[in-house]
């Protein structure tokens, strides 16, 4: 039996799968990176690495994505790196080949995919602004002093209709503090950003094309009820939101990993947590451009390098300094 | 003594273009290339909410001056957008900050005027002196258009890059996506370039512009006059999709009047005809990373739709 690993670095959290065959899910971990994305992807291998022990896995491929995928790779070692859309795609497909909108509203980012006979046809991500995302929605429940989980069941009980303007954080804030202070309910407020939030999904990001079912939602927020509702009362269908709708970014990797099915993975091994990543900062002066470069260290070897626009410190690894 | 002649940037073609103001006579200060600084300067002078070329300009022109340009040539597009006015607040602003130098608009529309305005700087140029430089620049241009369209050309994934033309052509503000693209295989036709540009101001200066000429798909979606290039984008990403492109990129920078018009079009036209378009918008708050990631989502999903058929 062939074991496959799945990584998505994302902008709030790391995600870890392990898929067989067969494509079954056989072990997961999400965890928050907390301001410290490595330290979180160290912990979240050591994890794997448990699981991997105990069941006797052997891992012969792995596919990153994610915002983070390209230090995860260097760090790590990786037969596939991709996109976070496409990852997306090849999860939802694999959860449900007949799918045709896929929303995914993660830490940072949200985006729409529409396919059509399992092929994607168009997709769109969020433009500068992340309102409306995941952090911007746990920095709102750590203000109003609740859990993000409860926001369903807030949401739920609101009795009043109220309009939160959320087409920017900055101002969704104020206009929530405003309605606050007019002597709105904590709940209708709630649900007033539940539906602000997905109003500004469907016009900004899915720039009003129609979803047609099955409606996928994924990514971190659809642990939130309230917005589900909210989503299924704007577009009048229902909207699935599968129990694996965490980690689908990372089992779409694993998943395109195993359709490559490398001869060698490389994959550098469960014992890379405990090495020691390092980081120095330059700007390149060769171009025009002036790069911020990137350069990575592991074990104060370094491995590569990030941030440039031509292909100069992309392809070539350092010697060792 | 002589005026030390100066411009903003144009991308590649600076180099050109500055050989031209050579060989018309004129000493001429190559400015210096678009770094992180010219876009602070540019970005911390001009008015916050401007479109982004209008920032980059105004900082190349700083740094033209502090490197000893006295006369800055700019040029004005009688009408359009507020390029037409590009020149005029960037004198005003460059002046407030103490920068010593006269700038010269050059009118790009009307070719009376465009000659009395490069008479101005070159008084003793004769008309067939200009034609004939100006002639041996296309030849250049165009051979520097042509040889960017050599590659890849068998690749079987097109895309079509429209938008706004400063951004179009200055890499380094657009992130280099021509290039980016050309690595990953594929077949990148940017008709904005400036080969094109001069020909479509030519014909437009002469009055035998086809932009009013709009075919019968393209009436269905617009009949006004928009401004900057937004109706020939439109007209040619109907092209596009009519010559089998499999995508087309959309470079806009953030705030631009015309382009920001005529997204909603490019949405619906893209929707009907079931053509993939992807909209960038550029500013100094842009990433490239975002780039990245969605350049390379967008050439996957065209690969997949490809592979299917």
């Amino acid at each position: 039996m062939k074991f496959f690993l799945g990584i998505d670095v994302g902008s709030v959290s790391v995600k870890m799968a392990v898929l067989d065959e067969e494509k079954n899910v056989r072990a997961s971990v999400y965890l928050d990176t907390a301001g410290a994305p490595i330290r979180a992807l160290k912990q979240a291998l050591e994890e794997i690495k448990k699981a991997s022990e105990c069941h006797g896995f052997q891992i012969n491929g792995i596919g990153v994505t994610g915002s983070g995928r390209k230090i995860a790779s260097f760090f790590i070692g990786a037969d596939v790196v991709t996109n976070e859309v496409t990852a997306q795609t090849m999860a939802a497909l694999h959860h449900n080949p007949e799918v045709s909108s896929i929303i995914e509203i993660g830490g940072q980012d949200s985006k729409v995919i529409l396919l059509k006979n399992g092929i994607p046809v168009w997709f769109n991500l969020n433009t500068l602004c992340a309102a409306g995302t995941g952090s911007f929605l746990a920095s709102q429940a750590s203000r109003l002093k609740i859990s993000v989980e409860e926001f369903g069941a807030y949401a739920s009980r609101s009795t009043l209709k109220v309009n939160i303007a959320a087409k920017c954080t900055v101002f969704s804030e104020s206009d929530m503090i405003h309605k606050a202070a007019l002597g709105c309910k904590k709940e209708d407020i709630i649900n007033g950003l539940c539906e602000g939030l997905v109003r500004n999904f469907i016009n900004n990001v899915a720039k009003n094309r129609p979803l047609d079912d099955p409606i996928l939602f994924v990514g971190g927020v659809a642990s939130n009820q309230g917005v589900i509702n909210a989503f299924e009362r704007e577009l009048g269908r229902k909207v699935i939101a599968p129990k694996e709708h965490k980690i689908t970014g990372c089992i779409g990797a694993a998943i395109l990993a195993l359709q490559k099915n490398v001869e060698r993975t490389k994959f550098k091994g469960f014992e890379v947590a405990k090495h020691d990543i390092g980081m120095d900062f330059f700007v390149c002066v060769d171009c025009q451009n002036r790069c911020d470069i990137t350069k990575i260290f592991v074990n104060n070897t370094a491995v590569g390098h990030l941030g440039s626009r031509c292909e100069k410190y992309n392809d070539k690894t350092p010697a060792p300094q | 003594m002589r005026a030390k002649l100066s411009f903003p940037r144009y991308g590649k073609y600076t180099d050109l273009l500055a050989e031209l103001c050579t060989n018309l006579g004129v000493d001429v200060i190559t400015p210096p290339p678009i770094t992180k600084h010219t876009v602070e300067l540019g970005t911390k002078y001009a008015p916050g909410d401007i479109c982004y070329p209008f920032k980059i300009t105004l900082g190349t022109m700083i740094e033209a001056v502090e490197q000893g340009a006295d006369t800055i040539i700019m040029a004005n597009s009688d009408g359009w957008c507020i390029l037409r006015c590009y020149a005029a607040v960037q004198e005003e602003i460059m002046r407030s900050i103490g920068c010593k130098f006269s700038m010269r608009a050059i009118n790009i529309r009307k070719p009376i005027k465009f000659f009395r305005d490069i008479r101005r700087i070159v008084p003793r140029l004769s008309p067939f002196a200009l034609i004939r430089e100006m002639r041996r620049f296309f030849r250049k241009v165009k051979k520097m258009d042509e040889a960017e369209k050599d590659i890849n050309k068998g690749s079987d994934i097109k895309i079509g890059i429209i938008g706004e033309v400063f951004v179009c052509n200055e890499n380094t503000v657009n992130m280099d996506i021509v290039k980016k693209l050309q690595r990953m295989g594929i077949f990148v036709d940017r008709w904005l370039c400036l080969s094109n540009n001069v020909e479509m101001l030519f014909k437009d200066m002469f009055g035998v512009s086809n932009a009013n000429k709009y075919s019968k798909i393209a009436r269905k979606y617009f009949s006004v006059r928009i401004g900057g290039h937004a109706n020939e984008n439109l007209v040619k990403l109907i092209r596009y999709i009519k010559e089998g492109y499999d995508g087309v990129i959309m470079l806009k920078p953030f705030a631009c009047g015309p382009e920001t018009v005529i997204e909603p079009i490019v949405e619906r036209i893209s929707r009907d005809h079931n053509m993939p378009v992807l909209s960038l918008s550029i500013d100094e708050s842009a990433l490239e990373t975002h780039f990245q990631t969605r350049i390379e989502s967008f050439v996957d999903m065209l690969k997949m739709r490809k592979a299917a058929g």
